[in-house]
């Protein structure tokens, strides 16, 4: 345990929670910017 | 036999790169077209080769023995460049574009000046101070890093790699300009890429499966599945973690990524762009660290860690896929070494003779001189490199360092400061224009400045480790 995480649970989070956040930001501002028309 | 599997990859991809680069001579024989690409980039282009140029052999032979010797403390890495390729292409590129289309800017000196209306060129000037100076040494370390991959790879001398890096690199750059330079990034990237999908994966399977790969590294060393590495979380964890995230932060500004917005062809093409960009961020990242980590498993005993990417290649893989790999490693080197040539090839022609010296040339005699220049800084950065003294590492360091923080706190800030948009009137300019100038030097000379002294430190305390804190 690790700060009250299992170190799988920090391993998600580096490899599968930031990046698919990061993706989901990037495909947000993807969307709205093609519908602002740019 | 083995040596002529690999000579004959080479020879492929040496041969793709020089017909790239002709193929690039249609642009290059005007300002725009040699520096940046005359703004016709699509996103996929931008996408892939601004990664490439934002890694470099630091991402194939440092992070994978950064995941070799700390294990997932690594990751950090990886969570703070996905957030600062995320953060650059939401928040600098779009932005960026708008700004030096209405400016007609194509360098980043460009730019700063028309945002900041320095009719006194002194924010140019310094700009391009810093450019050169730190673009040079970061070249030679990496022509440093050409010449050791022939070596470890093929067993020729460290000399004759050098020289085969910069004798391709020059070719294309000189004769292709920016365009050639982008299309070859895009090679190098998606070489990057499918290397750094392959190489864990046969890793992992090498090892047995994940779970085996888990438990035998649990059995070496404990500390390669903490997050927080062997500091665990106290004061120099933390310090570490954030160090290690801290490198994604040079995505925001250092000026080599910020041409290639500049060289799209369009603003939508980066809006097309950034998925991309991230995605192919994660793949690099993620996958250096766990082919450190799967290597870690199968080659404990490695005296230098940044050697673990060859050795799973020559030792996991048929001779024609050590080729490829080397091939790679090249990628990663020749994609950081082409854009720094023209950055800085850039900076003199465009920033200092066409705006300040002489700007009564034809664009084909800028275009000439700008061919020169990179030949010249090539010339020295090779004069750098060949007798491979270990003071390199510490310029890489001052170099990546020093671009970024120079230009990222300083392009971040204002682009969304619109009292400077130039829609304000006379003395707008003035107050940050110092302000400006105070980021960018302090930035440039303090961090670095601060990396380097602690430097020996670590070379004395594991000189295997001091170029795994080289970065990308």
């Amino acid at each position: 345990m690790i700060g009250g995480l299992h170190w799988t649970a920090w391993l998600l989070l580096f490899v599968a929670v930031v990046p698919a956040l990061a993706l989901v930001t990037v495909f947000y501002f993807k969307r709205r910017r093609r519908g602002e028309g740019a | 036999m083995g040596s002529a599997a690999i000579i004959a990859v080479l020879a492929i991809y040496g041969v793709v790169l020089v017909a790239i680069g002709i193929w690039g001579g249609r642009e290059s024989s005007s300002v725009a077209g040699y520096y940046v690409a005359g703004k016709k980039l699509p996103s996929w282009v931008i996408a892939f080769s601004s990664n490439a140029t934002g890694e470099s052999a630091w991402l194939l032979l440092g992070l994978t023995g950064m995941g070799y010797l700390v294990g997932i403390h690594a990751l950090w890495v990886v969570l703070g460049e996905v957030l600062g390729v995320a953060l650059a292409w939401v928040f600098v590129g779009l932005r960026f574009k708008e700004y030096t289309d209405r400016y007609d800017s194509i360098t980043v000196p460009d730019y700063l000046e028309s945002r900041f209306r320095d009719t006194q060129h002194i924010i140019r000037l310094v700009s391009v101070v810093i450019i050169f100076s730190m673009v040079t040494a970061y070249a030679a370390a990496q022509l440093t890093a050409s010449g050791k991959a022939f070596s470890s790879f093929l067993g020729t001398s460290y000399e004759l790699g050098v020289l085969i890096g910069i004798a391709l690199i020059l070719f294309y750059t000189t004769v292709g300009g920016f365009t050639a330079v982008a299309y070859n990034d895009l090679l190098h990237g998606v070489l990057m890429f499918l290397g750094l999908l392959v190489l864990p994966i046969v890793g992992i399977a090498a090892v047995g499966g994940w779970s085996p790969m888990v438990s035998q590294l649990g059995a070496i060393d404990p500390n390669l599945l903490k997050p927080m590495g062997e500091f665990g979380l106290s004061a120099v964890g933390i310090a570490s973690a954030v160090s290690f995230v801290g490198i994604g932060l040079a995505f925001l500004g250092a000026p080599q990524l910020l041409t290639r917005f500049i060289s799209a062809r369009h603003r939508s093409e980066i809006i097309d762009g950034s998925v991309m960009a991230v995605a192919v961020i994660i793949v690099f990242d993620i996958g250096a660290v766990f082919a450190g980590m799967a290597g870690r498993v199968l080659f404990p005993g490695l005296a230098d860690p940044e050697t673990i990417l060859p050795t799973m290649s020559a030792e996991l893989m048929p001779a024609v896929f050590t080729g490829v790999f080397l091939v790679i490693v090249l990628a990663a080197i020749m994609s950081t070494v082409d854009s720094l040539l023209i950055l800085a090839s850039s900076a003199v022609v465009r920033d200092v003779v066409q705006k300040v010296l002489h700007p009564g040339l034809t664009e084909r005699q800028f275009s000439f001189l700008g061919k020169l220049t990179t030949v010249v800084i090539g010339a020295i950065a090779l004069a750098l490199a060949l007798p491979e003294v270990r003071v390199i590492f510490w310029f890489v360091l001052f170099a990546w360092s020093g671009l970024a923080a120079a230009f990222a706190p300083v392009v971040f800030a204002f682009l969304e400061w619109h009292h400077q948009s130039g829609r304000d009137s006379g003395d707008g300019g003035r107050i940050p224009h110092h302000g400006l100038l105070g980021v960018a030097v302090q930035g440039a000379i303090l961090l670095p400045v601060r990396d380097v002294a602690r430097l020996p430190g670590r070379i004395r305390g594991h000189d295997r480790g001091q170029s795994l804190h080289t970065p990308t």
